[in-house]
């Protein structure tokens, strides 16, 4: 059979990239915890999809001091989980370049992938130019078309939040304690895993879970 | 006659399948393709309608008749080949009248080659259209790849005919052949490997009948190896005859 051996043996990846605020006021009220164990439980949750159209594939960027991948986007099978650690200040608009660069890489996330989904989270302001880097994102070619979600964590002010969602259906989300960082990540496990077990994972139809359901 | 197709030795075929994930929404197949074989050359189209649009079915089936019929009046004068994609997008507009044209958006890949043995491909939208010449050379068209899979343009969202992409060979001499494939197909094979896919399929394929071909095809398709492949998947050959073996690179 001629056509058997040209077909690539691997699901399209559906990529998820995070951009997690790991800055120094992370580390107070048990916050940098929270995100932890729930960014981990969320890749483990990935990792027990047995009925997925795709393959999940995870990038993590950090920004507290600098910002930096801190696991390049890889098979979430192949992902294990380094805890984050809280320190230095905000540097957000830093998180958008390398988001940019990492999800226009055609390498990296290849012309088969689905959609991306974007996550961020964060209790403070950016300490560096946002503004531009952001609108770079917003209106880079591919990043543009990603679904994004986004967590302002205690009395965060949402413009960077609500501008990065950019009239995007979903809404910023608030958390006022720690706990609510978890139902937030199992609302975006939930929405992702809705579109791993679609048919269509790139359409709008797609039924999405109930936020009210998670808070 | 002066018009004669004097290509007494070329041979085409095609097949296309329903993916997994229409069939899981009870949808009809959304892919089309024509093959024909005139006064005025051969001419292989594969269409794939979009998905997430109400009658793309319509709009890839009608495709494949606008492009034969447009080639037919273009072939006809020594027009520049904008002239022909515009003639194609005329005509796909008026067959599906009254329909919204957004509503019935179709990706379309032709391949047509004329009485002089001179191969024109041309393709709007994702997809590969590959040339392989007798000599193992490739010349590939495919899909705008800074995109992700299943966002892209097509009769029905393009706004100009700037995003056609073309091109042609002069020589479509013995063991040369043209593939064209809907993305179902061509998003999950290396690039690289598509020249020795043409290869391999016109060598296994050609010794068989029509019918046997397309059978074989079509279980082919179904029975994609990619794991949970979704999309409809079409493959349309056309190829000259005698198809030589020891050129393979």
């Amino acid at each position: 059979m001629a056509l058997k051996e040209y077909a690539i043996p691997e699901a399209r990846p559906l990529p998820v990239v995070l951009l997690l605020d790991v800055s120094g006021s992370m580390g107070v009220d048990g916050k940098i915890g929270s995100l932890n164990t729930a960014v981990k439980e969320m890749i483990e949750t990935f990792k027990e999809q047995d009925d997925s159209q795709a393959e999940v594939h995870v990038g993590i960027i950090t920004f507290g001091n600098s910002a930096q991948i801190h696991q390049e986007i890889i098979p979430v099978s192949e992902a294990s989980w380094n805890d984050m650690q809280a320190n230095g200040s905000t540097p957000m608009g830093a998180s958008f370049d390398i988001a940019r660069e990492l999800i226009e890489d055609r390498e990296k996330i290849s012309g088969r992938a689905y959609r991306p989904t974007m996550v961020l989270i964060s209790d403070g302001q950016p300490t560096d130019d946002w503004e531009n880097p952001l609108s770079s994102l917003l209106n880079s070619e591919r990043a543009s078309k990603a679904f994004r979600f986004a967590m302002g964590i205690g009395t965060i002010d949402d413009v960077v939040l609500t501008r990065f969602l950019d009239d995007q259906e979903n809404r910023v989300f608030n958390a006022d304690e720690a706990d609510q960082i978890k139902k937030f990540f199992r609302f975006v496990t939930m929405s992702v895993t809705s579109r791993v077990q679609s048919k269509s994972p790139d359409e709008p139809e797609i039924v999405k879970p109930d936020p009210d359901d998670f808070f | 006659m002066d018009n004669e197709n004097t290509n007494n030795s070329i041979e085409y075929f095609g097949a296309s399948v329903r993916g997994p994930s229409n069939k899981s929404k009870k949808k009809l197949k959304e892919d089309a393709w024509l093959g024909v074989k005139r006064s005025w050359g051969y001419l292989i189209v594969t269409c794939d309608g979009m998905g997430s649009k109400e009658s793309a079915r319509k709009g890839a089936k009608e495709a494949c008749h606008a492009v034969r019929d447009a080639v037919q009046l273009w072939q006809a004068y020594d027009a520049p080949i904008e002239f022909l994609f515009n003639t194609i997008h005329l005509f796909w507009e008026y067959r599906i009248f009254p329909l919204d044209p957004n509503d019935c958006a179709t990706t379309c890949l032709f391949a047509y080659l004329n009485n002089e043995n001179e191969i024109t491909t041309a393709q709007l939208g994702d997809g590969v259209c590959v040339i392989r010449d007798k000599n193992g050379n490739i010349d590939l068209l495919d899909g705008d790849d800074s995109e992700f899979t299943n966002n892209t343009t097509g009769l029905g969202i393009a706004k100009s005919i700037e995003q056609w992409r073309y091109s042609s060979l002069k020589t479509f001499v013995p063991g040369s052949a043209v593939l064209l494939a809907t993305d179902g197909v061509s998003e999950d094979v290396e690039k690289s490997r598509l020249g020795d896919m043409t290869y391999d399929i016109v060598s296994e394929y050609k010794g068989m009948s029509p019918r046997k071909r397309w059978e074989t095809l079509c279980y082919e398709l179904r029975n994609w190896a990619t794991p949970h492949h979704l999309d409809d998947k079409t493959i349309t050959l056309l190829w000259a005859e005698p198809y030589v073996m020891e050129n393979k690179i």
